[in-house]
């Protein structure tokens, strides 16, 4: 199967409903609207996605029903990683079965010390021979505590199963080392708002990004800016971008975003316990940020 | 009810709102048109309009092909007549969220048809159908067609629709079999099953409206296994029927049947039959329908025969343990 990945997809959030259950409403409420943004694909199940909080069944729900808003020429991609290899293969499973085109697997992380280089390839390796679907690799040393290193992608990206790695670590250093293994059945894709413009002029093709759940139209401003060379511009979007990134995806989190997609029209919600809902302060600071962003703000 | 509560589940009502159009005039509307479909392209077609009988043929099969699917699909939730309210019952134990329901439908219906006799009319006016296509199709590429053939298509599809324009639901069934046996059944294999988590029991409304408590039910819920039991007659075999999606679950019953003993046959479900399984499976659930019977227990229901002097309840307690067999060997993640 041949997948081009390209332009900007969405890490969708899932909404929950008063007794903590999926709100599917919701959910599908707004994939219809990240796709009338003009995104080129969803993922589901991500770190936006609260993924470690969902069990299989949540999984595949997700998927099926984010199915119906993607068409044949944009992708849907599942996200799931796991700690062990099997369980990994069995979220593949299910995300094939229910329509996932291709898949984000975050590298096993609660036995930090112990996922050595041969531990990771091995993984992998498996993962990438045995999933139905390509693999997309998925970096983010926030939550894994430490980095995939730049020889295991080089490794990695000759494997025709895997088709691209995500870097969230939002370092310019990282993402140069993963662009060196970009090619034509490799792509690296950036996961972080704040590096958008700048991952693209670095030769990025394309993004998984938080961000563009709830300012998809000026995400999408400085991807065409950049494709059109128009580097002041591509600048000057990306500083209206940036903050926007900064407090609302990385420093708020999960409940941060969902905040924003509430004021902006979307259905976010709360998030899913243990994580906490941002203060109320917080979610002031949210609206003003994205006033100030020139978005729409919902009363 | 009292005896789920006894084992330990919670009850829950869950209310919902339906059309009863499909479930009550969608059958017999559709055994009707079939039948003006195929008299109007056979009489175009002896009339040497060729082009016309195509047109009604294909245009006519289609379009009440298209109006069925809406129909049985999404109309019975949000047709906006002949609306109605049920009630689904769901017991579940306190704090688990089941990973494997066993349900069963609570009510009943009476057809002047039996439902074998139904399915039987249905699979012959479905028949006559297709030789209308294939005979106006054939007409239309300079085939020359006999006025013959589409005297004996009028007459196949007229003897299909007969029983199934008879269709008309009606309230004169007990129900013993269909469907107070598979609630049963459901009822003992969660007492069979005892402690184990996990477990929830559904007991839905409105199967014979066209699957409005099933559909209601599975439409927003993440997806998960109903192992649903629909008629437990006397003597017969268990058969475990499914409309596809679920493989994991028949293999499932393939290995508690083989453990404990049971004789178990498996197919996809037979055209015209609809139970709950469908509306499971329709919204990505995996589901399938335990039944234990003959072709005896399918003409009985339906009918004011289906009363408990013809049922003593012999097929439950076989019913119910590969059911809670299944359960036990549902692989690891199955959901």
């Amino acid at each position: 199967m041949t997948i081009a990945l390209h332009g900007i997809l969405a890490p969708v959030a899932t909404p929950f409903d008063s007794r903590g259950e999926l709100d599917r409403a919701a959910f599908e409420h707004n994939c219809r609207a990240h796709m009338q943004a003009g995104l080129n694909g969803l993922v589901v199940a991500g770190s936006t996605g609260e993924a470690p909080l969902l069990d299989l069944a949540e999984r595949e729900s997700l998927t099926l029903w984010a199915r119906q808003y993607v068409p044949n020429d944009r992708l849907l991609v599942a996200g799931c990683g796991a700690e062990s290899t099997r369980t990994t293969l069995t979220y593949i499973e299910r995300a094939v079965e229910r329509g996932a085109d291709a898949v984000l697997v975050v590298a096993p992380h609660y036995f930090g010390s112990n996922m050595t280089p041969e531990a990771l390839r091995a993984h992998y390796l498996r993962v990438a021979d045995e999933s139905a679907v390509p693999v997309i690799l998925y970096n983010i040393p926030k939550y894994m505590h430490f980095r995939l290193s730049r020889e295991l992608v080089q490794e990695l990206s000759k494997h025709a199963n895997v088709i691209g790695i995500k870097d969230s670590s939002g370092d310019k250093a990282s993402l140069e080392e993963y662009l060196a293994a970009q090619g034509d059945g490799f792509t690296t894709l950036t996961g972080s708002g704040q590096l958008w413009g700048a991952a693209l002029q670095m030769g990025a093709r394309a993004g998984i990004l938080a961000v563009s759940l709830f300012v998809p139209a000026l995400t999408r401003a400085v991807w065409d800016a950049v494709q059109r060379k128009d580097s002041a511009a591509a600048d000057s979007l990306q500083a209206r971008l940036t903050p926007l990134a900064k407090v609302i995806v990385a420093d708020l989190g999960v409940a941060g975003v969902k905040a924003a997609m509430d004021a902006v029209g979307l259905r976010g919600g709360l998030p899913r316990s243990p994580l906490q809902p941002i203060s109320r302060s917080d979610s002031e600071r949210v609206r003003q940020m994205l006033r100030d962003a020139e978005q729409q703000v919902a009363a | 009810m009292r005896e789920l509560q006894g084992l330990g589940f919670r009850a829950t009502e869950a209310p919902f709102e339906y059309s009863t159009l499909p479930g009550r005039f969608a059958t017999p509307l559709s055994g009707a048109l079939g039948l003006i479909v195929v008299g109007a392209a056979g009489a175009l077609a002896v009339a040497g309009d060729r082009h016309g009988a195509v047109l009604v043929a294909w245009l006519g099969s289609a379009a009440i092909a298209a109006a069925g699917w809406w129909l049985a699909r999404f109309g019975v939730l949000s047709a906006p007549l002949l609306r109605a309210r049920g009630v689904n019952l769901e017991f579940t134990k306190e704090g688990e969220t089941p990973g494997v329901w066993l349900a069963a439908h609570l009510d009943s219906k009476s057809q002047p048809v039996p439902a074998l006799v139904r399915s039987a009319g249905i699979l012959v006016q479905v028949a006559g159908l297709l030789l209308a296509l294939v005979l106006s199709a054939a007409g239309l590429a300079g085939v020359q067609v006999h006025d013959a053939f589409w005297a004996v298509t009028g007459l196949v599809t007229l003897a299909g629709a007969i029983p199934v324009v008879m269709s008309m639901t009606g309230d004169h069934s007990p129900g013993a079999l269909d469907n107070a046996s598979g609630v049963a059944a459901v009822v003992a294999a969660a007492r069979a099953l005892g402690d184990r988590p996990g477990v929830g029991v559904l007991l839905t409304d409105a199967e014979e409206m066209g699957l409005a408590g099933a559909r209601a039910w599975a439409r927003n819920r993440a997806l998960t296994t109903v192992l649903n039991c629909d008629g437990v007659d006397d003597s017969g075999v268990i058969t475990v029927m499914h409309s596809g999606g679920a493989e994991r679950v028949l293999d499932a019953v393939a290995r508690a049947a083989s453990a404990t003993g049971t004789r178990a046959e498996m197919s996809r479900l037979f055209p015209g039959i609809l139970t709950d399984s469908v509306a499971f499976a329709d919204a990505g659930h995996r589901s399938v329908t335990f039944s234990f019977g003959s072709i005896v227990s399918f003409a009985r229901v339906h009918t004011r025969g289906d009363n408990l002097d013809r049922l003593t309840g012999a097929g439950i307690a076989p019913t119910a343990a590969l059911m809670a067999a299944t359960v036990r060997s549902l692989e690891r993640n199955a959901c």
